[in-house]
């Protein structure tokens, strides 16, 4: 018996022993700059990729919005669209994996300065006060058009942004937290412009339907998914693809303390340029398709 | 009209998921802490009610809303770490604002049984313990079960605001869903239909049990 607990005990120790070992020699080889894959900064560079390479993954916030970030609809962690597209990018480069942060519209600025991710790729529109407390790192641009019932005359009545420049007593809504006040404000001077709460949809669609609201902003990429679901709604301008309105550059958002980081995921950005393009274009088609369907 | 449920059921799933293990969490927690609380400053003299009712009445006066952004936010920073997962922060703000609310459900069913039953215990040769635990408990438990039922409910729906910092619960599910498809009244009211069947079961077991004992609570 005495030799059982004997021969326990020094398994124990040799276990112990081990896992200590194991432990040394992963915290060895994770400190090794020499491992680093070629083109990434040298050790204390940049905080953010040393300890991304420390951890093995790069932590991105996700908030799903189409056509930049969408989620599969069976509710797993399976992302697609041009920003996946370069986040799988930037973890190549650094040879590590991706860990996925769920983050919400609140959330999603604040972790990003807070360090709880190392990047936001749920699309974030480069706004001024944006910019002044993160970085962003530009794969994309977005553009507005505004959405009406064209059983509504007064919506019915325009076609073309002039139009709407000249109508009077156009009532526009928005959702609190949007860019889009701003720009409603100096560009349609005539019309009553409001910020209403969100529901979780990309525009104020409940704001049209129940008839509070003319019309509503969103991305000019929605046109789609909206005219799919929504077969009594309509754009102004009347074709969403050539809108020109409030063009504004479409990022990953990153810490404003680590240039050399931002700078690492520019560089990436630039090389896919034309395959994270593609991936939009592409996400765009097929919804297209499957409405036509 | 109705698709939209079919066809993110997985999303919906999911978030009906993390609600119900959330609250289950969080009803262990605030009724397990609130409890010793409401005992400690009932049982505990003046100094322990006093000291005890600090944090309460703090709890009970900040937004629900502004406890789980501040636990979110500035917890990290409290304990060195630069992220607290968003489940684990949720848990800890709806505990900490329920269990405030459940030690008050506690102290005022303790409190509710006539102290002339105390004095009767301990004439008959009880000890204060076997006073508590054979005579007031009993008692008090059983006129705890209604508000303590209703502090459940109103847990349950307060834990839709952990959406605000992302805890992929069914509301914030839903909100995805609303994002992807553009359906902001159809999604609302299956939201409506969930919420409506969990608190009623929930609210429902509650009333159940509580018909069942009401009686030996009576005094």
């Amino acid at each position: 018996m005495r030799a059982f607990h004997n021969a326990s005990k020094a398994a124990l120790v040799v276990a112990a022993a081990a896992l200590v070992l194991t432990g040394c020699a992963t915290d060895a080889g994770g400190g090794d700059s020499s491992e680093r894959p070629d083109g990434v900064p040298a050790a204390g560079e940049s905080r953010h990729i040393d300890e991304i390479l420390e951890r093995g993954t790069i932590r991105v916030g996700v908030l799903a919005e189409f056509p930049w970030l969408v989620l599969d609809k069976e509710g797993t962690d399976n992302y697609r669209g041009p920003s996946w597209t370069l986040a799988n990018h930037y973890a190549d480069a650094l040879g590590v994996e991706l860990e996925v942060v769920p983050v919400s519209n609140d959330t999603k600025v604040p972790l990003v300065q807070q360090g709880g991710v190392d990047i936001t790729i749920g699309p974030l529109n480069e706004t001024d006060e944006r910019r002044k407390v993160i970085d962003f790192v530009t794969y994309s641009q977005s553009s507005a058009c505004l959405y009406g019932l064209k059983t509504n005359p007064r919506v019915a009545a325009v076609e073309t942004v002039a139009d709407l420049e000249a109508a009077s007593e156009m009532n526009i809504a928005y959702y609190v937290g949007q860019p889009f006040g701003p720009w409603l404000a100096e560009d349609f001077p005539n019309a009553e412009i409001r910020s209403v709460q969100g529901s979780g949809s990309d525009a104020p669609i409940e704001e049209l339907l129940s008839g509070r609201a003319d019309l509503v902003p969103a991305d000019a990429a929605k046109a789609p998914k909206l005219a799919g679901e929504y077969g009594d709604i309509v754009s102004v301008p009347r074709n969403c693809a050539e809108s020109n309105l409030m063009p504004t550059p479409v990022g990953h958002g990153v810490s404003k303390d680590d240039p050399v980081f931002r700078d690492f995921l520019t560089a990436i950005a630039e090389e896919h340029a034309d395959e994270v393009r593609q991936v939009e274009l592409d996400l765009v088609a097929e919804f297209m398709s499957a409405l036509d369907s | 009209m109705f698709d939209v449920f079919f066809d993110y059921r997985g999303l919906f799933i999911e978030g009906l998921l993390v609600t119900l293990q959330l609250n289950a969490i969080v009803v262990v927690l605030s009724v397990a802490g609130g409890a010793l609380i409401g005992v400690a400053r009932h049982y505990g003299g003046k100094i322990v009610r006093v000291v005890l009712g600090i944090p309460v009445d703090i709890l009970r006066s900040i937004p629900l809303l502004v406890v789980l952004i501040w636990v979110f936010f500035a917890s990290p920073m409290v304990f060195g770490t630069r992220y607290i997962d968003p489940f684990v922060a949720a848990v800890i703000g709806l505990s900490l604002t329920q269990g405030a609310y459940i030690s008050e459900i506690v102290r005022g069913g303790l409190a509710s049984v006539r102290s002339t039953q105390t004095r009767a215990g301990l004439a008959l040769g009880m000890t204060r313990t076997q006073v508590v635990t054979r005579v007031v408990a009993p008692q008090a438990l059983i006129r705890m079960l209604p508000p303590i039922g209703s502090q459940v409910a109103i847990g349950i729906k307060d834990s839709t605001l952990a959406s605000v910092i992302a805890v992929p619960e069914l509301f914030r599910q839903s909100q995805i869903v609303i994002g992807d498809s553009m359906q902001p009244f159809v999604v609302l009211t299956t939201l409506m239909v969930f919420y409506f069947v969990l608190v009623m079961i929930v609210v429902r077991l509650i009333d159940m049990l509580y018909t069942r004992v009401a009686a030996r609570g009576a005094s």
